[in-house]
């Protein structure tokens, strides 16, 4: 409870005052010589308990009448952190940290608004009783405080741009610290910051702000309490509801294969309409599948051959709009060529074949020595049995990853060379037997590039044969041996990644020679390289690279969408993107109540369940309750005093 | 006549003397008395009353003897007629400190006013009248006198009196119990402060010496009404000390103990045939006098 007029409360020592007249008046009491003082004496022996409680409840209730009066006239407002907050209740600046994600156009039901909408009319009724308060708008998606003159402006449309709908994923640590740091500059003293989200913890990246978080709890630490932070949660999921999260858009030669997630709520097993929309022409698709989720694989015919374009999936509207489409952009066909390099003549071979583009020519070879940058030039894989000669060359092919390549390793076959980055082949490890071999036996199946074919072929990993391998260390497993020792094992660098294979694919080593894992490990590479580095790709919506663009233009809408906000088509700077919504958005964890006011620090922190959303709406003066009691207080007191006067009259007639 | 003389003559209250004259005052119960008079006596007298016929005993006066029903009847019988005697009349005033009480007169004051009148029509009558003020363990008595003088002799023996000391008329009562033998009628004007089973006591030891008894209990307004709403530290005339009280919040049960004290003596003397009155001190004594002498006449009283 807070107070608008807390001066008022000064006078609530009034409430003394009936206390004071009572001991006034035992203090003047006049002198009465008397004679029948024994009947005195008895009666006040006999005075009964009840009658005393009558007189000190009477007392008490004039006591409470005043007390609620001084209270009515500090006008209490509901809705404190505390039962009781004897401040203004007016802070300086009312900050309010909008998340705007896609998840937060979630609606709970038919009709509904979504969470955002939600959001903004708590925020609006939450600032409204601080008139005199500035108020400060931060919203997740352009983090950019935004100083409203009041609260209409909330409700006018050109604060669109600050408070619509997006496709983008927020980082709500990171918009808060923008917040404090505003407050900061500015010199506010008292401040109320509300967050207003859905609680998604992708949103408020407990792991991976732990530098701001701790930031932002030794602020509102140092202000102790001047400056509060409360956390509006809006939970509660649709209860119906269909997305679409685009995997793979492949271009061959007359047709597009893509590969996308579909997942309905609830489960069901009516066909899925897709509205599909290739370079403008719509089309209606439909993907049958009984059951919640869905690998969609599908094919869409090209009637021209273009160099690039793209392909749009939408699905029927429902209670969460934020989910409901995809977009992808297609490139040329032609791959651009992989290039080997191998200690091993024989495995260089065997690799080149693997490698090999769609028309089965094998890749380049690359020079065996002086390892330059023109002979990386255009290159998306390169494939290296051994190591770096240099540490030029190691430092070339890590520039080369970090660019976005792919690099495929290999062991060496001695333990010379320079190693990239911190990966590092431990010594080469032979079976005791020349029986016995080390098995395969744990793999992703699902996906990753020894996933099983798009008919529900296994790779035959569990018969590959390997004597002889090769650890590599500093680097996260994909697939192990069966003694759980890696056999595939990737490093992600900067934009790329290094992918190790544990052993060569020689005689000697492995049955890798074979191909049947090999080769479509490598081809898998090829194409999801093949994805990245086409002219036309896509990005997250919101994503760095897109603040920096300079020209854009929508291609896929009328609408003045903008990919900083908005998911679609465009061409920035001159190259096709597909703007999507981070894949992040998709993920339904949501952040505990204890875990998200300890990320934020416990003192100054209070949280508001969904169900606060109503309380919130309600707080509003409530002057009037206080003086409805203080006249019930006066009312009980006239009562208690009525019997003994009704006796007195009965008595007198009588 | 002394100007202080005649300042006790204030007690007596013309408008009483001038409305009951005429009214003579009776008693229910046989008089001892020393000379003839109005009321009956517990002796067989010559007077003009027949009694009843009662048989000869051997040794009385022969001369009371009824010839004629002797002549009838061959029996001898003694014709007897009512004695009938005057009135010893004893008024008590007790004197103690709450008889000071008063909001505009003093209990006391109105006491003395009250028993100088009633002297005055007692020995008006022919009957003897005497004076017993007892106060703190003290008495002063006027023994009963039939002289006309003692009304001056009444008014001069109380007229300085004044209300002071603890009470103490239950300890007169019983003493005059003890010393009046012959029977007589006692008023006794108090307020009657005391323990009531103490008083109920004294008023039977006077019973049981067949005293006509009457009691006037006198209140004064402010004790029966108890009009006080402001905190008051009343003071007991009696030297109890003084007690600093709220009467909003004790009222009721002050009233309530006093109804029960009045109601345990109006009960007690009942019992005991004693003519209990209460007597609000803001009545005129004319009124009361008037209504006391008008209900014995019609034997009304106890």
């Amino acid at each position: 409870m807070t107070f608008l007029q807390p001066l008022a409360l000064y006078g609530l020592p009034l409430a003394l005052l009936p206390v004071i007249i009572h001991l006034l008046n035992l203090l003047r009491h006049r002198s009465q010589p008397w004679a029948a003082t024994r009947f005195l004496l008895q009666a006040r022996r006999s005075s009964s308990k009840l009658s005393r409680l009558k007189r000190w409840l009477t007392l008490l209730l004039r006591v409470l009448a005043l007390i609620g009066l001084a209270f009515a006239l500090s006008r209490p407002m509901t809705g404190g952190d505390s039962m009781f907050s004897f401040s203004s209740g007016a802070p300086e600046a009312i900050a309010l940290v909008l998340d705007r994600s896609a998840s937060m156009e979630t609606k709970t039901g038919e009709g509904a608004a979504s969470k955002r909408e939600l959001a903004l009319k708590a925020l609006e009724d939450f600032a409204k009783p601080w008139t005199e308060s500035r108020i400060v708008l931060v919203d997740s998606a352009l983090r950019e405080p935004v100083i409203l003159s009041d609260l209409s402006t909330l409700a006018d449309p050109a604060m669109e741009r600050y408070l619509g709908s997006t496709e983008t994923a927020a980082d709500i640590p990171a918009t808060l610290a923008t917040t404090l740091d505003w407050l900061e500059e500015n010199g506010v003293a008292t401040a109320e910051t509300v967050i207003a989200s859905d609680m998604q913890e992708s949103n408020w990246k407990p792991e991976g702000s732990e530098d701001v978080l701790r930031r932002i709890k030794k602020v509102l630490s140092v202000k102790e309490g001047s400056w509060r932070t409360r956390i509006l949660a809006l939970e509660g999921e649709a209860s119906t509801n269909s997305s679409i999260l685009g995997e793979n858009l492949l271009r061959r030669s007359e047709k597009l294969d893509l590969l996308a997630n579909l997942q309905r709520r609830p489960t069901g097993d009516l066909p899925l309409r897709i509205m599909a929309n290739l370079d403008g022409v719509q089309s209606e698709v439909t993907a049958e599948f009984k059951g919640e989720r869905f690998l969609w694989r599908a094919s869409v015919p090209l009637p021209e051959k273009k160099n690039q374009g793209w392909l749009s999936l939408s699905l029927s509207p429902d209670l969460c709009l934020g989910d409901n489409s995809w977009y992808f952009t297609y490139g040329s066909a032609n791959r651009p060529h992989a290039a080997v390099r191998a200690d091993l003549p024989i495995a260089g071979r065997i690799l080149r074949a693997a490698a090999a583009n769609e028309k089965g020519i094998p890749a380049d070879v690359l020079p065996s020595s002086n390892l330059n940058k023109e002979d990386l030039a255009g290159r998306t894989l390169i494939v290296l049995q051994g190591n770096p000669r240099t540490p030029q060359e190691a430092e070339l092919l890590k520039s080369f990853v970090n660019g976005g390549g792919i690099l495929l390793c290999f062991p060496p076959n001695s333990q010379e060379g320079i190693v990239i980055d911190t990966i590092q082949w431990q010594p080469a490890e032979r079976t005791s037997d020349s029986e016995s071999s080390f098995r395969v036996n744990a793999w992703n199946e699902n996906g990753g590039i020894l996933a099983n074919a798009s008919d529900g072929t296994r790779l035959p990993l569990g018969e590959l044969s390997t004597t002889t391998r090769s650890i590599p260390i500093g680097s996260e497993p994909l697939a192990y041996f069966s003694d759980g020792k890696p056999f595939l094992s990737r490093k992600i660098l900067g934009k790329g990644a290094i992918y190790l294979f544990s052993t060569i694919p020689t005689e000697k080593w492995s049955g890798l020679a074979n191909g049947y894992i090999l080769v479509p490990a490598i081809q898998r590479l090829m194409e999801e390289t093949t994805s990245t580095h086409s002219p036309a790709s896509s990005l997250a919506c919101g994503s760095s690279e897109l603040v920096e663009a300079n020209e854009i233009e929508c291609l896929d809408s009328l609408e003045r969408k903008k990919p900083i906000l908005n998911a679609g088509v465009y061409l920035i700077d001159g190259n096709m993107v597909a703007v999507n919504r981070p894949h992040e958005e998709d993920s339904p964890a949501l952040l505990p109540q204890e875990q998200a006011v300890d990320s934020l620090g416990n003192d100054f922190v209070s949280y508001q369940k969904t169900e606060a959303l109503g309380n919130q709406s309600s707080r509003a003066e409530i002057w009037t309750v206080f003086l409805y009691l203080v006249l019930l207080l006066l009312l009980g007191e006239s009562l208690l005093g009525l019997p003994g006067s009704i006796k007195k009259r009965k008595g007198e007639s009588s | 006549m002394s100007r202080r003389r005649k300042s006790y003559l204030k007690y007596l209250d013309n408008e009483a003397i001038s409305r009951i004259t005429s009214e003579p005052l009776l008693t229910p119960f046989p008089m001892e008395g020393s000379v003839s008079g109005h009321h009956r006596s517990p002796h067989k007298g010559s007077s003009v009353e027949f009694a009843e016929y009662r048989e000869y005993v051997a040794g009385e006066d022969p001369r009371r003897m009824d010839w004629r029903v002797y002549a009838r009847s061959d029996r001898y019988y003694l014709k007897e007629f009512e004695a009938e005697t005057n009135l010893r009349c004893y008024l008590t005033l007790d004197c103690s400190g709450s008889m000071g009480f008063g909001a505009t007169e003093s209990k006391l004051e109105y006491a003395k006013r009250l028993a100088a009148t009633f002297a005055y029509l007692i020995i008006g009558q022919g009957d003897a009248a005497g004076l017993l003020a007892i106060r703190d363990k003290k008495s002063f008595e006027l023994p009963a006198k039939r002289n006309p003088a003692q009304v001056q002799e009444i008014l001069e023996t109380m007229g300085p009196l004044k209300a002071k000391g603890s009470p103490s008329l239950v300890d007169g009562l019983h003493d005059l119990a003890e010393r009046v033998r012959p029977r007589g009628m006692t008023v006794v004007i108090s307020d009657f402060l005391d323990e009531p089973k103490d008083l109920i006591d004294a008023i039977h030891h006077l019973r049981d010496r067949r005293h006509d008894i009457v009691l006037f209990h006198l209140i004064d307004p402010q004790e029966e009404d108890f009009p006080f709403e402001r905190p008051t530290r009343f003071v007991d005339l009696e030297g109890a000390g003084s007690l600093i009280t709220e009467p909003a919040v004790i009222r009721e049960q002050y009233l309530e103990s006093m109804k029960i004290h009045l109601e345990s003596l109006t009960q007690g003397c009942l019992a005991s045939e004693a003519d209990h009155r209460i007597i609000r001190t803001d009545v005129p004594v004319a009124e009361v006098l008037d209504k006391f002498l008008g209900e014995r006449s019609s034997g009304k009283a106890a």
